[in-house]
């Protein structure tokens, strides 16, 4: 019937410490002392003018990794529903997945093939 | 009533992670606290009882879709001075914006009411009340099938009937979408990856070329210098 105190002074505790970080952070971003102008993005101390931008240029290697990351994590949320429901299921629906996962295999598998993976 | 106020510090969390989102110059900044307003949706849709669409915005959208962003922007050759000038234009679309936000928090918290699970508790404590006094009469008990279907989550319930069975097609349809995207990707990026190796190959430095990217000022510091 009632209701239990015996952890509400963990509760009092989180509140403040998420509280207390929240507000650091945001005072921390709001009161920060900004000037900005265009010599602190210049590359060399000297005074040359750059001939190009400073930042080096991303391999593309890392755009592919993260775009087949995209897809296998989106595999995931099928695979979510799959574990947590598999003793209630029937035959049918148990092929299914297994073909499912037959297919993004064989996806997996043209992708080492082709070396997309392969970093040096 | 204390569900609500739960949902009313969530969406505060929301709007001020948008203000910084909006006014940040730094896109680093932005997509880290788009990735906390995640965060606090999928707490918002747990509050709700909706469990598979808040481990969806957990996976689909931190996991996945912030990641890229992250990749794009670091990509992307983004002059921040410049991004800063042109910021002092937004300034009014943004203050119409926060008065939206704030609208629609008004009415939120005037007139949308959830439905909190401990009704049925209270309701079925009530039942056990009544048990008690109806002991008396020698009922016959029996298996109470709604509160076994209300204790059932959703994730439970599509993965039983919803995803593998009625909806398999559809299924079965995503299932090639992603490969398709998964063979896209790799088809896409072949050739850039190896033009990148043989490049990497013979890397040298052209004088030349580095000098005609800029002209004028490269031969108006040869002449002050000399």
């Amino acid at each position: 019937m009632g209701v239990t105190f015996e952890f509400v002074y963990i509760l009092v505790l989180l509140a403040i410490s998420t509280g207390l970080s929240v507000i650091l952070f945001f005072l921390g971003y709001f009161l920060m002392f900004k000037v900005a102008y265009e010599d602190k993005l210049m590359g060399y101390e000297c005074g040359f003018d750059p001939f190009g931008n400073a930042r080096g240029e991303f391999d593309i290697r890392f755009y592919l990794v993260a775009i087949l990351f995209l897809i296998f994590d989106l595999e995931i949320t099928f695979l979510f529903p799959f574990s947590v429901s598999i003793m209630s299921m029937t035959l049918l629906s148990y092929s299914l997945m297994l073909i499912f996962l037959i297919i993004l295999t064989i996806g997996f598998i043209y992708e080492i093939k082709k070396g997309a993976l392969d970093w040096s | 009533m204390s569900t609500l106020g739960l949902l009313i510090m969530l969406l505060g969390i929301i709007i001020m992670c948008t203000l910084v989102i909006l006014r940040s110059v730094n896109p680093i900044y932005s997509i880290l606290n788009l990735i906390v307003i995640y965060g606090c949706y999928a707490s918002i849709l747990l509050t709700v009882e909706m469990e598979f669409l808040a481990c969806i915005y957990i996976l689909v959208n931190v996991g996945a879709i912030a990641v890229l962003f992250l990749f794009i922007v670091m990509m992307i050759n983004i002059n921040i001075v410049e991004i800063q000038e042109t910021m002092k234009k937004y300034n009014i679309y943004m203050i119409v914006g926060i008065i939206g936000v704030v609208g629609l928090l008004g009415i939120l918290i005037t007139n949308y009411q959830i439905r909190i699970k401990e009704e049925v508790i209270a309701d079925f404590s009530m039942f056990l009340i009544n048990s008690e006094v109806v002991q008396l009469q020698a009922t016959p008990s029996y298996l109470d099938f709604y509160s076994l279907f209300v204790e059932t989550t959703d994730i439970r319930t599509m993965g039983s009937n919803v995803i593998y069975g009625s909806y398999s097609i559809w299924f079965i349809m995503a299932c090639i979408i992603l490969l398709i995207g998964m063979v896209g990707v790799i088809y896409i990026t072949e050739d850039l990856i190896i033009e990148k190796r043989t490049l990497n190959e013979r890397r040298r430095q052209d004088i030349n070329s580095q000098v005609l990217r800029e002209y004028k000022i490269t031969i108006r510091n040869y002449r002050e210098s000399k």
